[in-house]
């Protein structure tokens, strides 16, 4: 009895590896983009860590700074930025 | 987490607005089922078995970005950013939060660095779940069968910490029996996931993502407004323990190599989360993705810190509960009118359900993908009988879903535990084969397998199981763990998290196992 033909992914399968295609230039620069907002965040949370340890306590918004800076301002940083990220680079 | 209220009678109009989410969920499993059966409607019947599982487990890969961010969000988020992670704040103080705002990049880090490769190539080959990724890309039955495997395992235990969790929050806030509020949540997300499929996930996942918005916000809003402001609630903070305003925590007990362990595993480490690289599979177009990102960036990072900041700052209002556990139940049901108690209620059982049927469904998937339509029929799906693949999606779904049901009814006193092994264990197991797959060429089967086994036995010797774990188990599977355990105990960690050692393990082992095989990959013109 002849088989049906097998489904394409099973063609893949049975070849061997499928290798993912390779990125493109524009793909490459987005997720470099996305890498480095990650890092600006760690950077920037850090910073807030820092104060901390060197005991700022002063109130900003009625919460410790070194809280306010690395908790607060960190996440509303990494939001703005991450819109002009992906404007800018993922369009 | 019992005696916080009485019973039912004492709060109808909480119970009332439990009920009515629950029926929500239902309604809206029901309305998937019928559009997933229009969206089937005219599929020629050679391809309908394919069909189906496409659209039962990606919902068509139709997902657009607001539903992609808050499935993402919903999926994350768990028990434990609700109740477990603001209980640990409201022991340790601010610093707990700080560490818990590490999980801010989690959506963007996922979609951006992920998102459009393996989007891509699971549309490219036909892929449907991460395993089935991981046969297209390695072409190993080895590596398909290990990481099926410790998938189910870990997703069950993450699934039965998340029903006992929120079991015991539903008897907290009711004052029904444990019992009861499982048979009614959990049944529920069951019944809903089994019938609606992925696409009752997803809209299940959009709800209930505003629900649990809505209640991150009313929760601190409600403890800033009972403290008499945040400058108030500070200088009752410092005058209980000025600890609690440190970033290591009240009694230092935040060490800073732990602090920035979890960078690892809250942060770079969730890339090779499973039931999140199943999400990058399954949206509409770039349009989505983008939406996506920043959506779900800005909601889970709210999220996180209304709920982690109400945790901490809940000490000020009420300083005296004997477990942290306790908090969130507690300021829920003093400080909001009972409807809107029952409707936070509502957003924490959202957002364990959430997660429990995302992982149901991508433990269903891998089940029939990964042993009936690839060991039984070779992988050629268009053998299936469609009649057969439709029963046996929602079977499996269901009988999953009841299993750990059944293993809730007599629930293990190790929650917290299970929760965070299972989540440490799906990292060391799938973060290299995902992204080496998706971005190192050279990758091959070996690596992942030697990656994948390496990286277990080191998260399982590392991580120090506790005796009444080891209890548990059978003797010989006792001594095979106290064999690993034992060992690899030796070896300083110097304050890290055992996830750190493991991916480092993981990684070389992948480095090295690579070398060994020498099988050049083909790229065969696959289109669908």
């Amino acid at each position: 009895m002849r088989r049906k033909p097998v489904s394409s992914s099973r063609a893949g399968a049975d070849a061997g590896p499928v290798l993912p295609e390779p990125a493109t230039p524009a793909e490459r620069r987005a997720e470099r983009a996305t890498l480095a907002l990650y890092g600006f965040f760690f950077l920037f949370w850090s910073a807030g860590l820092c104060l901390g340890l060197l005991g700022a306590q002063d109130l900003l918004l009625g919460l410790p700074l070194w809280f306010t800076v690395g908790g607060v301002f960190s996440y509303a940083a990494v939001c703005l930025l991450l819109v002009r990220v992906v404007r800018r680079y993922f369009a | 987490m019992s005696g916080v209220v009485r019973s039912v009678a004492d709060n109808p109009a909480l119970f009332l607005a439990v009920c009515l989410y629950l029926g929500l969920m239902l309604g809206i499993g029901l309305w998937s089922r019928r559009l997933s059966r229009g969206a089937l409607a005219g599929t020629r019947p050679e391809g309908k078995a394919g069909r189906f599982m496409e659209e039962y487990f990606l919902a068509g890969r139709g997902m657009g970005g607001v539903t992609l961010a808050m499935s993402i969000v919903t999926t994350y988020t768990s028990a434990s950013s609700f109740i477990g992670g603001p209980g640990v704040a409201y022991t340790l103080g601010l610093g707990w939060v700080l560490l818990a705002m590490i999980q801010v990049p989690t959506t963007f880090l996922t979609l951006g660095v992920m998102g459009r490769r393996l989007s891509a190539y699971s549309r490219r080959t036909g892929a449907v779940t991460i395993s089935d990724f991981l046969r297209k890309r390695y072409a190993s039955p080895t590596l398909v069968m290990l990481t099926s495997l410790f998938m189910i395992v870990f997703f069950m235990a993450v699934m039965l910490a998340q029903f006992i969790g929120g079991a015991r929050l539903f008897e907290a806030a009711t004052g029904l029996p444990y019992a009861v509020g499982l048979m009614l949540f959990g049944l529920t997300v069951v019944v809903y996931t089994t019938i609606g499929g992925f696409r009752a996930v997803i809209l299940t996942d959009l709800v209930q993502g505003f629900i649990m918005l809505f209640a991150a916000v009313a929760l601190l809003w409600g403890v800033v407004y009972a403290g008499g402001g945040l400058g108030v609630i500070t200088e009752k903070l410092a005058a209980i323990d000025p600890g609690l305003l440190e970033p290591t925590g009240a009694g230092g007990r935040i060490p800073l190599p732990f602090l920035f362990s979890f960078w690892i595993l809250v942060g770079l480490g969730v890339l090779g989360l499973p039931q999140d690289a199943q999400k990058c599979m399954a949206y509409r177009d770039d349009n989505s993705m983008r939406k996506g990102m920043i959506v779900g960036t800005v909601v889970i990072g709210f999220i996180l810190l209304c709920t982690h900041l109400s945790g901490a700052l809940g000490r000020a209002v009420i300083p005296d509960l004997p477990a942290g556990d306790l908090i969130i139940p507690t300021l829920t049901l003093r400080l909001l009118p009972p409807f809107l108690a029952g409707l936070f209620l509502a957003g924490v059982l959202s957002a364990i359900m959430s997660t429990v049927s995302s992982m149901l469904i991508i433990s269903s998937a891998t089940l029939l993908r990964d042993l009936y339509v690839e060991w039984r029929l070779d992988g050629d799906e268009s053998r299936a009988d469609p009649r057969f693949i439709r029963i046996s999606s929602i079977g499996i779904t269901a009988v999953l879903g009841l299993a750990v049901f059944g293993l809730a009814l007599r629930p293990p006193d190790l929650l917290v535990w299970i929760n965070l092994f299972a989540f440490g264990g799906l990292e060391a197991v799938f973060l290299w084969p995902v992204v080496l797959g998706l971005y190192w060429r050279k990758a091959n089967a070996a690596g992942a397998i030697a990656s994948v086994c390496v990286g277990v036995v080191c998260f399982m010797g590392f991580t120090p199981v506790p005796e009444n774990v080891l209890a548990l188990l059978p003797q010989w599977l006792a001594a095979a763990v106290a064999a690993v355990d034992n060992p690899l105990r030796l070896i300083p960690l110097y304050g890290t998290h055992p996830i750190v050692p493991s991916l480092l393990a993981a990684g070389a082992a992948f480095y090295f196992g690579n070398r060994l095989q020498r099988t050049r990959p083909v790229e065969p013109p696959v289109t669908r």
